[in-house]
């Protein structure tokens, strides 16, 4: 991996710490012999490696890369990323199921921020308390069936489209071990997951060698699932949402509850690409994208408002659309909606089973329940 | 020459309502007429419809709405001034139409520097805008002030530029002569229609259109009241009874701009193939100049639904290197032909 | 007149340069606040301007004013209920906003609507962009002071969305689109009539390329203000016309393989190389005529079928992501779903044009005047809905 040299001119803002440049060197030094190891695991990768979603609602679906990723993972794993997912990888490599480690990065991420829950929110807390024990039962649709012998490369996934393929393969080439997931929907986009040392480094290289000169958006998820449903006071949905405790991560993997995600877009060959990092900690975050997209300015503060995710090197992080003294974070799924709270959404009596079935029997019915339209 | 005699109260008192009459019945016309109608016609829509039939007496419920009005002054203002400056702004019109002749005799007062009064009154107005602009405590106010008076400065100098060919013509400041100068005249010794400067004189005319325009703040000149800007400038703080002044004061300039530069390009209250020495030229002078002020008047408000606006830079740089420059070899053309003829 | 990259850039420099100059003379600068209420935001959009003289030395746009949360509430609502709420992002190019929020959903349910939903959404979706841009064509000219072509923009945007009532029941709020395909079907007589109206908005862009596109007042206003290079409006994300009035050939609608129609008919891109504000507003008023163009041509072959594909009744998405952009009126607008398998989205990034087309403000603000602010603010051309979502 060569070090790169920002293509736009230096801001102001623009401060590479130290610190990033030295994980950057270690990563190097890394790279080439971690690409050797790899090269025959990526051959058998086609089994299982193809996570995508078009045959329908099975759940396993988006969480598919995961568990390959821990378990060939483990060399690199112990070099670069966080405590917290080697823990994670750790467990998920005994094989019994992630549930457990994933609970356990739940709980590390919540407790990480305890005062986001206000006072009047205990179910926050309740939450929070649940996932953090980690003794949830397993759900019953538990995304791994059960753990394949044969390794998979969570960077290799399975594809016939040799655009994106290739595109994938630049980045795993310059950035090496920083690459950490991804994923392609065949001729229709590509999801990267990098460490958050690599986030701008990406974004350089994205720039740079892949011609995405334009800018998209930036933004972020929050991968806990909402402790209220749907509802509040509904109770409609709200026992799925809170029982399962677990972080399920989308495309390309992810080991924390914090995701900051991008898109940029090469306008001339009409190719884009949604780079992910996980953000262990939001107060610390990740490197701001502003030297390399100017653009990523609001975007970055817009995230900072919403999510509590700093961006270390942003020249103004202050709040967008909030006032000035607003607390909390309001996107996180543990913000309380509090129009919910005064008045229940109305119209989730659209969506109610018939009086005479019961969701589950909905559910298993929805083929059959089809109507022709006009 | 009038056969009676009137007491000086008599004339006082006559004057006074005359000159309210001259001041306000061409501003009242001018907002009925072309803001509210002609405009809209031009807009594809049909203006006030309600107040009267077709809205003819929607002025008055206009008047009758801002009346009404609480009269704000801001908190921060400086209140005396902030009340001073509409006054100061309708005043100037009012002194305007003091030089002004309507017939051979309906004159308020028949000043040997007729013209040159007319010009000096009408600039001072520009000093009612700054008061507006300063007293307001507001920074809208206060850069509309302050474009307003650079702007009236800039374009007071080719309006005045553009009135010379006409005096040097006429060889008299006297705007009752000026317009006996236009009766009697000849057109190579055709005199039928008498001598309208407007046809001599057409670049000052065009000139003296110009900086009229911007003299009254019209688009593409009303930098100082921009309404998407500066949210109309020095108006901004203004309501009720004040605002209306305000208004008042920018639609009777207007037409006392229009009767100025009717009476020195368009022969003021005559017209042709009439006696301008006869008694009934003083009821039908008025009428005649009424028509040619709207006439102008409507060229002002055509121009100023039709264009955007000049910023204030690219202001400035045509009245100085296009307007002035024109209206200076304007007045050199008509010395060597004067002398030559 | 073609302006060259240098130029720009050497007028760039120049407008900073006098901007520091007269910051070194130290005159006392100014602060200046345009809104949160004032005409030229047209909405609550502040600016917050620190003067010198007229001239901006710095330019900070301050939103939120309509936050109104859209990101979290439509995790608390179904994908149909959606629909709603996305229709007010950009009130006036309504239809559109539904359109990438219905391909993105059914992107990952991997359905396709009937191809007669498709051109009909097509034809909506660019009638949407006529009733858009139209107001666009004549704000333009009262940002600048022309109040007359506003009215004229008014009246025959009007004709637009009469027809668009006429199908949906909805002038401003459609919320036709369904997932699979569309509500209902075209009414009787429809297409006779919408060719008129087309034949009206052509005309509409002929008496502005009169009013204003001719005006030398006009042209002395906005060329060469507010120049934004292309390489810059590819950094900051700018979008639509303000990237190809930039000189960037890219529209999504020829560029990206959505299920829509563009690609059966024949148009053309319209791009500028000059990138100042009368390029955005010519790149505008050609969008305007083609769109007119190709609704005329799909008006012509609606292919005949059903309008709805066969959808469950109760829609679940499964589980993935997606991301699904369109070439809105105002830009690249577009919908990162990610779906749980849930009824409502779990999570759904709206990126919508106008808040990346508006970020450049700070940046190509610096050492105009404040008129040009309110020039290129205009040729921007925002909705505020669309910023603060």
């Amino acid at each position: 991996m060569t070090p790169l040299s920002s293509p736009e001119p230096p801001e102001p803002g623009e401060s590479t710490s130290n610190a990033d440049e030295s994980l950057v060197g270690e990563a190097t030094e890394q790279a080439a012999e971690h690409q050797r190891e790899q090269a025959a695991p990526t051959s058998g990768g086609e089994v299982e490696g193809l996570p995508v979603t078009e045959e329908g609602g099975e759940p396993e679906a988006a969480t598919a890369p995961m568990p390959p990723a821990d378990l060939t993972g483990e060399p690199t794993a112990d070099e670069e990323v966080a405590p917290e997912q080697v823990e994670a990888t750790a467990e998920a490599a005994e094989a019994e199921g992630h549930a457990e480690g994933t609970a356990a990065g739940a709980g590390g991420a919540g407790q990480s921020d305890p005062g986001q829950a206000g006072p009047e929110s205990p179910p926050v807390a309740e939450a929070m308390a649940s996932a953090a024990e980690g003794v949830q039962p397993e759900p019953a649709a538990d995304p791994e069936p059960e753990p394949e012998p044969e390794p998979v490369d969570p960077t290799s996934p399975a594809s016939a489209d040799e655009l994106r393929l290739g595109l994938l393969d630049v980045l795993k080439t310059e950035l090496g071990e920083a690459v950490v997931g991804a994923h392609i929907r065949d001729g229709n986009d590509l999801w990267v997951r990098v460490t958050p040392e690599a986030w701008r480094e990406a974004a350089q290289i994205a720039k740079g060698k892949l011609g995405c000169r334009l800018f998209v958006f930036l933004n972020a998820i929050d991968w806990m699932p909402s402790p209220y449903g749907r509802s509040e006071n509904s109770g409609f949905d709200a026992p799925a949402a809170t029982g399962e405790g677990g972080i399920v991560t989308g495309y390309a993997g992810g080991d924390t509850r914090f995701q900051v995600f991008g898109r940029v877009h090469n306008h001339e060959k009409g190719y884009g690409l949604i780079l992910k990092v996980d953000v262990a900690e939001p107060e610390v975050g990740v490197p701001t994208w502003i030297p390399v997209y100017p653009g990523a300015n609001w975007h970055e503060r817009e995230t900072w408002e919403m999510f509590g995710i700093a961006f270390s090197g942003h020249p103004h992080l202050v709040h967008l659309y909030l006032p000035t003294g607003f607390e909390g974070h309001p996107l996180r799924k543990d913000f309380p909606l509090l129009a919910r709270e005064v008045k229940p959404w109305p119209g989730i009596v659209d969506v109610e089973p018939m009086p005479d079935e019961d969701e589950a029997e909905a559910a298993a019915e929805q083929p059959a329940t089809e109507e022709p339209a006009q | 020459m009038l056969s009676v005699e009137l007491a000086y109260w008599q004339q006082t008192l006559l004057r006074t309502v005359g000159v309210l009459a001259a001041v306000l019945l061409p501003a009242g016309a001018l907002v009925q007429l072309f803001l509210f109608k002609a405009v809209s016609f031009m807009q594809s829509r049909l203006g006030p419809m309600e107040a009267g039939p077709h809205g003819s007496l929607q002025l008055f419920a206009e008047v009758g709405k801002w009346i009404q009005k609480e009269d704000i002054v801001p908190d921060r203002a400086d209140a005396r001034l902030f009340k001073l400056a509409p006054y100061l702004v309708v005043g100037t019109v009012l002194l305007v139409y003091l030089a002004i002749p309507f017939g051979p005799d309906a004159v308020f007062a028949d000043l040997e520097g007729g013209i040159f009064y007319a010009l000096a009154a009408s600039s001072v107005s520009v000093i009612g805008v700054l008061i507006a602009g300063w007293a307001s405590a507001n920074k809208y106010s206060l850069l509309g002030g302050l474009r307003a008076a650079g702007q009236l400065i800039a374009y007071e100098l080719p309006l005045v530029l553009a009135v010379m060919g006409v005096v040097i013509q006429a060889g008299t400041l006297n705007l009752q002569r000026i317009v006996t100068a236009q009766a009697d005249g000849s057109i190579f010794g055709f005199g039928a229609i008498g001598l309208p400067f407007a046809i001599t004189q057409i670049v000052g005319f065009v000139v003296f259109l110009i900086a009229m325009q911007a003299e009254l703040t019209q688009t593409p000149f009303d930098m100082p009241v921009a309404e998407s800007e500066l949210v109309t400038g020095f108006m901004t703080e203004y309501s009720g009874m004040r605002f209306l002044l305000f208004f008042i004061g920018e639609f009777a300039a207007v037409g006392a701009l229009s009767a100025v530069a009717a009476t020195l390009f368009l022969g003021g209250w005559y017209f042709p193939g009439l006696d301008h020495d006869a008694n009934y030229m003083n009821v039908l002078g008025p009428i005649i100049l009424l028509a040619k002020i709207l006439l102008l008047s409507f060229v002002v408000f055509w121009v100023r639904f039709t264009y955007p606006r000049f910023r204030e830079d690219q202001l400035q740089k045509f009245a100085w290197t296009v307007l002035i420059p024109i209206s200076l070899l304007n007045i050199v053309g008509t010395m060597i032909l004067k002398v030559a003829f | 007149m073609t302006v060259t990259e240098s130029q720009k850039l050497a007028y760039v420099a120049g407008q900073a340069a006098e901007a520091r100059v007269n910051l070194e003379i130290e005159t006392e600068g100014m602060t200046l606040n345009l809104g949160p209420q004032h005409p030229a935001t047209h909405g609550t959009l502040r600016i917050v301007a620190k003067l010198d003289g007229e001239q901006v030395v710095a330019c900070e746009p301050i939103m939120g004013y309509m936050h109104r949360g859209y990101e979290k509430l439509t995790e608390v609502r179904t994908y149909p209920q959606v629909t709603t709420l996305v229709n007010r992002i950009d009130w006036l190019g309504h239809f559109a906003n539904e359109v990438p929020f219905i391909l993105a959903a059914e992107t990952l349910m991997d359905i396709e609507a009937p191809p007669r939903a498709q051109w009909i959404r097509t034809i909506f979706f660019e009638m949407a962009r006529i009733a858009n841009i139209t107001l666009f064509l004549g704000d333009m000219g009262v940002q600048l002071g022309a109040l007359t072509p506003v009215f004229y923009a008014f009246r025959d945007r009007e004709y637009v969305l009469n027809q668009m009532e006429a199908v949906t029941g909805g002038r401003f709020h459609p919320n036709f689109d369904r997932i699979g395909g569309l509500r209902d079907d075209l009414p009787k007589g429809w297409i006779a009539d919408t060719k008129a109206v087309m034949d009206k908005v052509r005309n509409f862009c002929d008496v502005m390329e009169d009013l204003l596109v001719g005006n030398e007042i006009f042209d002395s206003r906005t060329r060469g203000i507010g120049v934004i290079p292309a390489e810059v409006a590819l950094g900051f994300g700018l979008t639509g016309a303000n990237l190809r009035a930039s000189g960037v050939d890219w529209d999504l609608r020829r560029d990206q393989p959505v299920g829509l129609a563009w690609n059966e008919v024949d148009w053309k891109v319209w791009t500028h190389p000059d990138g100042d504000s009368f390029a955005r507003y010519w790149v505008r008023l050609q969008e305007t005529r083609e769109a007119a163009h190709i609704i005329d041509q799909l008006l012509d072959n609606i292919p005949a079928g059903p309008v709805m594909a066969k959808v469950p009744r109760i829609i679940k998405v499964p589980e993935g992501e997606a991301w699904v952009s369109t070439e809105n009126p105002l830009g690249e607008m577009g919908y990162y779903i990610v779906s749980k398998g849930d009824l409502g989205p779990f999570r759904c990034k709206i990126k919508s044009a106008s808040f990346n087309n508006i970020s450049v403000v700070p940046w190509v603000t610096r050492g105009v005047y404040v008129p040009d602010v309110i020039t290129i603010l205009a040729s921007l051309y925002f909705i505020l809905g669309d910023i603060d979502r």
